[in-house]
């Protein structure tokens, strides 16, 4: 009965197991997969590997436990107390649970999870995808992954394997807890694979500590003893309790900031060309027939909409190195300002070509549409050349700069931000062009008196916006000898130039510079905004630590002024970040470049960003060893003991003699290998007195029939008995040595290892 | 078939010696008490005896005068009903005053075999060391092979044979230290050693020896004794005891302080001596506690210690106490 009931248990280890997917996939699409990978494994391991009832001549003669015993092991364990009592026989073999198990695994997730796929006749493939793929597909996927068959393949593998290995080991071993070892497999992958997903395995975590404390009553006086149903009811809320402290402390485990993600091991998708056209080189002719309507956004809020990011400039042309990872609609987040807005909008592709998805920075949620996503930026693209009618929601954290945290903000140092400084010769070039050095040399004429990066950002932006004219008639491109032509003679130019120039201007200067194409405006009716290609906008964004990259704007302010009369003002976050970048380069404006002001508002960001001290490390190092050390010294005598306790019942006679003489060492006993058991005795009786020798006396005695003696009569009771008087002896020992000194020796490394008597 | 022939005979047709080593416990207690009535505050020598004796081996018992060995000996052969003979060893002993004569018989004219006093069950061989090297290896052939071979014939003694030879160690004027060869023919050496006060005032309350040992009842007869050395010998020792005997009389043969360990003949007489201890005990098995308990009885006197160790006051006890407390029991190699 007892085996039945831990049965019920694990099923129910293995389902919560399942549920920690929920970080991959939502609770959603989890619950229904762990629910019948967990019960149908279960029920078919106790129908084959429970206890058969014997029949006839094997109970009575107790054949079986003869063929068990000679088999050795567990099986033999089983079959001698079955032979003894003469009730049952051995399980059917495990290789026929293991042949059906598998048999009903591809039955079931066939008319279940794979229900799809067996309609249209790729139930072979997504087979073989969901088995070894998924988990490949899962990691290069920001989470939650959408619930595609063969995803969700690999949570009915796994709660299904852990259902049955945990069924069979309560089934066939008189372990305690070992039946929830194979759960903990299904909680590594479900972790590893959620690091980066959303919500919390917290509940499900306390679920599982209840639950094993069930399966540990529930098992506490063996496999074939009745159901301990008092001990159950007073543990019962044992584990209940044990359950809500896991459930309440957890938060408070101190845990790494940023845990292990495997997803960091896994090698992206490398850049794609996503676009034959390059945005960019379209806005030359979308600013030329301006009344083209690209997408319509419902919003209540105006939003400067981004549609690609491009970081990558080879001299000639600007591209993308975004790694676009596929998700189910989640966006990663980015740098954390000080102050954000929540946008929600809800877009329709009208005439808007390519691939680029548009929404506003930063997007947090994509749904309605198979969007890629870049991790790094958070553009968006679809996986498909986008339809006109195509909509989909996104919601959006808007950052909002402050004039305080641009004044003193440094520019990035990081490996993204080196690659933004870059000034590449242009392809094939051989030497550099001679336009660089007067680029600089604009630059810095440009920025003379700034004292800090975002000065001269600013001051860069504040030169080129009174530098050149608008003009939406200017032939179009961005390679050096263009941009050299736009900063010479030509002064009038489309964003496309003025954003371009910028960032190459900024690059001169060492700052990290990229570009992005987006549309800000649009015609408004009611909340719906018609964008159209009129509505283009290019800018560069300068990358600062903490920060992330901060949007300029270089354009004349008769670049806004020239667009319609229809069109919606220009969004107050951008208003509000020019006048904050103005402010910020206004505070900053120190007595010359020689001063230093820009140092002092450095040194948090400094002090941020620098790596964590050797001595954290050596002090969690320490705490981790000290914790483990504890951990062991107190563990090894119960796993030593219990390993005494079990086998045959010689072992267990000699694991009985050993125990007492480990109880014997509390009171002075250093060796006894050349004693004798009765010389032990004796001893015994001498420092803890006559009632020891009572029990050791006789402990002694079936020591030596034991191991000396050619048969025991009744091993089995002898067994038991040396173990009650060893635990009595035990007792003994502890009310004579004192708990304190028995902690002390426990507390001991010499308690790691069996001691040599 | 009486109980006790039962405990011979039950060993031999396969009988569980499980249910048999009780009786066997039961004899021994039995007749340990008898000799006891004598030899009173002298169990644990009478048990060695008793041992010595169901062992088919033999016993030197080396104390002063007075102690009781004389006694000890009557009181065993009294008690299982034996006959018994006492020689005093004097340095004009014969080997022939010993083993007996053949003298012509002229109505026969056929000379005629005169058994000596060592064609008795129990022999005292009292004060062995005052007998001439000669006449103490008379003793050699029939302490090992149990027969006398006069004139090209032997003549077997009776069974049970127990030789028990007492020596003074004090007064060694005019006696003749018995050679390496003979000793180890003794399977045990004791020493009585005085009673202690209860005992000897008990004895001196009590009825005089003589009169007691005269009016003493057998406990047991010759075959039962023989049964019983029969049984003993065939009770199972696990093979970890045989390797902690080898162990233990091996590292005699090391010892520094030791000019001749102990021979193979000691590894046996011990094992033989620990069966008998383990029925006596009421074991149908050995345990590491009887060739513990064995080890110097049987082991000390075959040693000869080296005249640096001797100076220093050690003996072959000392010496087989230190073998004892460095060998690891069967117990600790086993657990």
């Amino acid at each position: 009965m007892t085996r039945y009931v831990s049965c019920v248990v694990t099923a129910c280890l293995a389902a919560v197991a399942g549920l920690a997917f929920q970080r991959v996939f939502g609770l959603g699409p989890v619950v229904p997969v762990a629910a019948v990978a967990a019960i149908v494994p279960t029920v078919l391991s106790a129908l084959l590997s429970g206890p058969r009832k014997a029949k006839g001549k094997d109970a009575a003669s107790g054949g079986a436990g003869g063929e068990g015993a000679a088999n050795g092991g567990v099986g033999g364990e089983r079959s001698a107390s079955g032979g003894s009592r003469g009730r049952a026989r051995s399980p059917w073999p495990l290789w026929i649970s293991l042949v059906l198990t598998v048999v009903a695994w591809a039955g079931t997730a066939a008319v279940t999870v794979l229900r799809p796929a067996l309609g249209d006749g790729t139930l072979p493939q997504t087979l073989r995808e969901g088995v070894l793929s998924s988990w490949k597909a899962i990691l290069t996927t920001l989470l939650p992954a959408p619930a595609k068959p063969e995803f969700l393949m690999l949570v009915h593998v796994l709660v299904w394997l852990a259902a049955f290995a945990s069924a069979e080991t309560a089934l066939r071993t008189s372990l305690r807890a070992a039946p929830a070892v194979p759960v903990l497999g299904v909680w590594a992958v479900a972790l590893l694979l959620g690091v980066d997903g959303p919500g919390s395995n917290l509940p499900i975590a306390a679920a599982t500590v209840v639950l094993v404390g069930v399966l540990v009553l529930v098992r506490s006086d063996g496999p074939d003893a009745r159901p301990a149903w008092r001990t159950l009811a007073l543990g019962l809320p044992c584990a209940a309790v044990l359950g809500g402290l896991a459930f309440a402390m957890g938060p408070l485990v101190p845990v790494r900031a940023e845990p292990y993600d495997p997803r960091e091991q896994v090698q992206a998708p490398p850049p794609q060309q996503r676009d034959g056209v390059s945005p960019l080189d379209r806005v030359g002719g979308w600013l030329l027939s301006p009344d083209q309507v690209m997408f319509t956004v419902t919003s209540k809020r105006d939003e400067i909409e981004r549609l690609a990011v491009l970081d990558r400039f080879d001299g000639v042309t600007w591209s993308s190195t975004a790694r676009f990872v596929p998700t189910g609609s989640r966006v990663p987040a980015g740098p954390r300002p000080g102050k954000e807005h929540a946008s929600g909008q809800r877009i329709t592709i009208r005439d808007l070509p390519g691939v680029w998805v548009p929404a506003a920075d930063r997007p947090r949620r994509v749904d309605g549409m198979a969007v890629v996503v870049d991790p790094a930026s958070g553009a968006l693209a679809a996986a498909q050349p986008l339809r006109p009618g195509q909509a989909y929601t996104v919601d959006s954290q808007v950052p909002e700069w402050s004039a305080d945290d641009l004044a003193g903000a440094a520019v990035a140092q990081d490996a993204e931000a080196r690659a933004a400084r870059e000034l590449p010769w242009g392809p094939g070039a051989t030497r550099p062009p001679v336009q660089l050095a007067e680029f600089k040399r604009f630059a810095q004429a440009a920025t003379r008196g700034a004292v800090s990066p975002i000065q001269q950002a600013a001051m860069l932006a504040e030169y080129l916006k009174r530098y050149a004219r608008y003009d939406v008639t200017a032939p179009p491109g961005h390679s050096y000898r263009q941009l050299d032509y736009f900063l010479g003679e030509g002064r009038r130019g489309t964003p496309e130039h003025f954003a371009t120039a910028y960032a190459l201007l900024a690059r001169s200067l060492g700052l990290p510079a990229r570009i992005t194409v987006g549309f800000d405006g649009g015609a408004r009716t009611g909340d719906t905004v018609q964008v159209r290609s009129g509505d283009v906008m290019v800018w560069p964004e300068i990358k600062f630590q903490r920060l992330g990259w901060v949007r300029f704007n270089p354009l004349p302010e008769n670049a806004r002024r020239s667009r319609k009369n229809d069109a919606v003002a220009a969004g107050e976050t951008q208003q509000k970040l020019e006048q904050a970048q103005k402010n910020a380069a206004s505070q900053q404006r120190g007595p010359g470049p020689g001063k230093t002001a820009q140092k002092e508002p450095q040194k948090p960001a400094a002090a941020e960003d620098a790596p964590t001290p050797w001595w954290v490390f050596a002090s969690i190092g320490a705490a981790v060893l000290a914790a483990g050390y504890l951990l062991a010294v107190l563990l090894a005598p119960s796993l030593r003991r219990r390993r005494r306790r079990s086998g045959p019942p010689a072992e267990r006679i000699a694991g009985a003699w050993a125990q007492a003489l480990d109880h014997l060492a509390d009171v002075g006993l250093s060796t006894a290998r050349t004693l004798t058991a009765h010389e032990v005795a004796r001893f015994g009786a001498s420092t803890v007195g006559e009632e020891a020798h009572g029990h050791l006396r006789p402990l002694a005695d079936l020591v030596n029939r034991s191991r000396f003696a050619p048969s025991h009569p009744d091993p089995h009771a002898a067994a038991d008995q040396a173990w009650q008087h060893t635990d009595r002896l035990g007792r003994l020992v502890t009310a004579k040595a004192g708990h304190l000194r028995r902690l002390r020796r426990r507390l001991h490394p010499r308690s790691l290892r069996a001691r040599r008597h | 078939m009486t109980e006790n022939a039962a405990v011979g005979a039950g060993v031999g047709a396969g009988v569980d010696a499980e249910a048999l080593v009780g009786r066997f416990a039961q004899m021994f207690a039995a007749l340990a008490a008898n000799v006891e009535r004598v030899v009173r505050g002298k169990r644990d020598k009478v048990e060695l005896a008793l041992i010595c004796l169901l062992s088919e081996g033999h016993l030197l018992v080396e104390d002063v005068p007075g102690v009781g060995k004389t006694t000890l000996a009557r009181a065993m052969s009294a008690s299982v009903e034996a006959q018994w003979a006492r020689i005093q060893f004097t340095p004009d002993l014969l080997p022939s005053d010993i083993t007996g004569v053949s003298i012509f018989n002229q109505g026969t004219s056929a000379f005629e075999f005169h058994a000596g006093p060592i064609f008795a069950n129990l022999v005292v061989a009292d004060e062995i060391n005052r007998g001439s090297p000669k006449t103490q290896s008379a003793l050699l052939e029939v302490m090992e092979e149990r027969r006398v071979t006069v004139e090209g014939t032997p003549h077997p003694v009776p069974r049970p044979f127990l030789v028990i030879a007492t020596q003074n160690p004090v007064d060694m004027d005019g006696t003749y230290p018995l050679p390496e060869a003979q000793l180890d023919r003794f399977l045990m050496r004791i020493s009585m050693g005085y009673p202690d006060h209860q005992a000897e005032v008990a004895v001196l309350a009590g009825a005089p020896t003589g009169a007691m040992l005269d009016s003493m009842p057998p406990v047991m007869g010759r075959e039962d004794v023989a049964r019983m050395i029969e049984f003993a010998q065939r009770l199972h020792v696990a093979a970890p005891l045989y390797d902690y005997v080898v162990r233990v009389v091996a590292a005699t043969r090391d010892h520094p302080d030791l000019r001749l360990g102990a021979s193979p003949r000691a590894s046996l007489a011990l094992l033989r001596a620990s069966r008998v201890r383990a029925a006596a005990a009421g074991r149908s098995y050995i345990v590491p506690e009887d060739v513990k308990a064995l080890a110097v009885p049987v082991i000390a006197h075959r040693l000869i210690v080296t005249p640096e160790a001797e100076l220093r006051g050690r003996g072959g006890a000392d010496v087989v106490g230190e073998v004892l407390a460095s060998v690891p029991t069967p117990q600790a190699a086993g657990v």
